[in-house]
């Protein structure tokens, strides 16, 4: 074995272009496996941290029936209890308590359908970081009377301004409609033009006492430190409370689950293109080596060499060829990911050229975990190796009184 | 002569050329199948969300698009449907709508409403809406009843047979209001849709809404969703601009078209990375040719044939060797996809759920694309990789010394 393996390692010197290509070759799967790995989840990770911390956070809190019926009677009956709850917990990051309505937004010039939130201003900001939406004028800590913040989109449709009184009508928990005046204070800016005109805010305080006349909850968004500790807080809060229901995230909005699960399984998808990629070369890369070998292949069977060893030869030749590709391979991915990591990947240069329009990054920052870092090199080497057998077996049908005569 | 020669070269070795022309087979197949899963899953949007939501191409007053109020809107009349209709031969049908918001109540709950003035007959051809009813039945178009999604039924507690108010804004700000018996729900497969919807006899939600004679948008649709756009340029060319504006689906669904984008970017990334382990793989067959050739070639040079008629007759082999691969990958990759458009990947359990959480309409499978648009761009992309890369052994001849060569 000894041997064969000094023999293997100095055939692959013997001939650098024919081992260079296959390293090359191996090398660029494993890069190109890791690299695209690294962007999926880069690209699958910020959003899911954009929307988390932007819009849906951890955990909500709300009536059980409230997100099929939307009935403004069906707040939270326990909101002081849990709200004091929250404080105490240091698995919560942070909290927000939101009064939701639906109803209609009234310009002089159109009607249209919206969802009213009443926020807390500053737990609002600490939660989601609304403010930093805002594209222009204030935030709802001013002294205007009933502030309103709409969407951009919103602001086009309706055909209305900063300074601009709006009437909202809506029903309040006894069902009875409320109509009124509202100021326009700011605009904010979201990723989707559904976002910007489907959803207006203004204070918890003043659209309570409109539709209650004390302070009522629809909603609580929680912020936990970690991902993780989502599913316990939400156990925990449904066995405390009784007449509430909290939910994760991952049941909150499935188009995150969509991003999530349907990102990566393409990305799978992918990988097991690339995987077959890889196979194809290396298999025809080892045939053709092999048939311009058959002189010498014949030969080492013609001078009593047995079959086994040339099959064992030429497998440890691939074996090595692999390894070594693998590292080299590794390296460059890791040179790869630690490069765009720091410095990000911008999609405009592929193609993206209005992504920031449409409000999403265009800069994504991959990220590539150990394990499925790990996962994917095992993958390249086995295929590798795969794809090596069946040119083995080939090497070893060759009859040696022919393969010796053959000159060309 | 250099062609036949080449030709020959190339059945001399069949087995040689088969490994080769494979290689880029394979590549084909693999580039043509991304390509095709990646505008299969975009048609699939697009179609959803224009059938469903706006309809391909849409014909408005210039000032709808940012002002969507009945003040602006289109005289519906003969005339206007033959200039339409006869813009483009690719027209298959148009539509007439009539929308607004108005507030819809039942005895105890009041919601917003989006009413959609139609003609059911025209709107079946759109989207197949009348076999959507899920209770009752569908009005004709002289009737003075409505349908409602099941969403907002739900919310207003409202089943057939009952009576729905609707209140609201006119033409010029009349007011609008009526009483309607509810005779028929319907279940529309965008979630954010189903929960507000009401459907009505386009001429009388025109009476109702003070505005006879009147619509907002009239929806265009080709014979194939890829003439979308040279329809749109006639429409804009024979339509007075003046009194006419067409938007596109692009222009109307601005998210959709994000979503696109992004995932485009993304796509032409990984399609990048995947031509790069194609081409090493290629590489290393041809350079394993080009080795085993260079006695050949040796031989050829000593006995007087000119380096460059060399490579011609090299130059000739790529060129056939390319075509060959490229043609045969069509070949067969076009009876792969052609599978796989007739029958969609079915998404495993989980995700098909979450897909029909996402209530976007959409199926839970992966479609795929039969667009020769796809052929076309990989195969030419493909073919010029092929081509550079069978360069290799022209190179190779005009730096070959012939003396080792033929030794060799």
């Amino acid at each position: 074995m000894g041997m064969l393996m000094k023999i293997s390692w100095r055939n692959i010197w013997r001939s650098p272009g024919r081992s260079g290509v296959l390293l090359a070759a191996i090398a660029a799967g494993l890069w190109a496996g890791v690299t695209t790995a690294s962007i999926t989840n880069g690209f699958i990770q910020q959003r899911f941290e954009r929307l988390i911390e932007s819009e849906i956070s951890h955990v909500q809190v709300h009536h059980p029936e409230f997100l099929t019926e939307r009935e403004p009677q069906m707040h939270l009956a326990e909101a002081e209890e849990i709200i004091e709850f929250l404080q105490q917990d240091t698995d919560v990051k942070d909290f927000t308590a939101r009064t939701l309505v639906d109803g209609m937004i009234q310009s002089p010039v159109t009607t249209s359908g919206v969802q009213i939130r009443g926020i807390q201003p500053e737990a609002e900001q600490q939660t989601t970081s609304i403010q930093d939406l805002i594209i222009e004028g204030e935030y709802l800590d001013t002294d205007v009377r009933n502030p309103l913040i709409i969407g951009r989109a919103l602001a086009e449709r309706l055909n209305v301004n900063i300074g601009t009184r709006v009437v909202l009508t809506f029903q309040d928990i006894d069902n009875e409609l409320v109509s009124s005046a509202f100021n326009i204070v700011g605009l904010f800016s979201a990723t989707s033009s559904a976002e910007e005109e489907g959803k207006v805010f203004t204070t918890s305080a003043i659209l309570s006492d409109y539709i209650a006349g004390e302070m009522v909850y629809h909603e609580l968004a929680v912020l936990m430190q970690h991902e993780e500790m989502s599913e316990s807080m939400a156990n925990t809060l449904n066995q405390r409370f009784l007449k509430m229901e909290a939910q994760t995230w991952s049941e909150l909005s499935p188009e995150l689950r969509y991003l999530t699960d349907v990102g990566y399984v393409s990305s799978y998808i992918f990988m097991i293109i690339i995987l077959l990629a890889l196979a194809f070369g290396i298999l025809n890369t080892m045939l053709m080596a092999i048939f311009e070998r058959s002189r010498e292949l014949g030969m080492l069977l013609a001078i009593g060499m047995n079959k086994v060893r040339v099959f064992l030869m030429i497998t440890l030749e691939t074996v090595l060829l692999t390894l070594t590709g693998a590292v080299i391979g590794m390296a460059l991915g890791l040179i790869t990911i630690r490069y765009l990591s720091s410095e990000g990947l911008n999609l405009e240069s592929v193609g993206g050229s209005s992504l920031e329009e449409f409000g999403y990054a265009a800069i994504v920052y991959p990220v590539l975990g150990t394990q499925s870092f790990f996962v994917i090199t095992l993958l390249v080497i086995f295929t590798a190796l795969i794809a090596a057998v069946y040119p083995a077996i080939k090497a070893l049908r060759l009859k040696p009184a022919e393969a010796v005569r053959d000159q060309m | 002569m250099y062609l036949k020669l080449s030709w020959r070269n190339l059945w001399r070795n069949y087995r040689r050329t088969l490994i080769t022309v494979t290689s880029i087979v394979f590549a084909v197949v693999l580039a043509l199948f991304v390509g095709s899963l990646n505008r299969g899953t975009h048609d699939q949007m697009i179609d959803n969300m224009s059938r469903f939501h706006t309809g391909y191409l849409q014909v408005q007053d210039p000032l709808y698009e940012d002002e969507p109020s009945l003040d602006n809107t289109l005289d519906y009349d003969e005339e206007v449907v033959s200039e339409v209709e006869g813009a483009h031969p690719e027209i298959e049908f148009i539509v007439p709508r009539i929308e607004t918001f108005m507030l819809a109540a039942s005895d105890e709950q009041t919601r917003g409403a989006m009413v959609l003035g139609i003609d059911p007959q025209k709107e079946q051809r759109l989207n197949e809406l009348l076999d959507r009813v899920t209770e009752g039945s569908f009005f004709e178009a002289g009737d003075q009843s409505v349908v409602l999604s099941d969403g907002l039924a739900g919310r207003l507690n409202l089943s057939v047979g009952d009576s729905l108010v609707l209140l609201g804004q006119g033409r010029f700000g009349m007011t609008a209001s009526g009483l309607y018996e509810i005779e028929g729900l319907v279940e529309h497969p965008m979630r954010e849709m189903n929960n507000q919807i009401v459907y009505m006899p386009l001429q009388e939600a025109q009476w109702l809404l003070s505005a006879e004679d009147y619509i907002t948008s009239l929806l265009v649709t080709p014979t194939e969703v890829r003439h979308t756009d040279n329809i749109a340029a006639s429409l804009r060319q024979s339509l007075d601009d003046e009194g006419y504006r067409v938007l596109t689906w692009q222009e109307m669904l601005p998210d959709l078209l994000g979503i696109i984008q992004l995932d485009n970017a993304q796509q032409v990334l990984m399609i990048g990375i995947l031509y790069i382990v194609i081409g090493f793989g290629l590489f290393g067959t041809v350079l394993m040719m080009t080795l085993e050739r260079m006695r050949e070639f040796g031989v050829l040079l000593s006995i007087g044939m000119k380096r460059s008629q060399l490579g011609m007759v090299m130059f000739a082999e790529t060129l056939l060797i390319s075509a060959l691969g490229v043609l045969g990958g069509c070949l067969l990759g076009y009876p792969i996809v052609y599978y796989f458009y007739r029958n969609p990947i079915p998404l495993g359990g989980d995700m098909a759920d979450v897909v029909e959480e996402m209530g976007m309409g959409m199926e839970a499978v992966l479609m795929f694309s039969i667009d020769p648009d796809i052929f076309w761009a990989q195969g030419v992309i493909i073919f010029i990789l092929a081509f550079f890369i069978c360069l290799y052994p022209i190179i190779k001849i005009s730096r070959l010394n012939i003396i080792e060569a033929s030794r060799k």
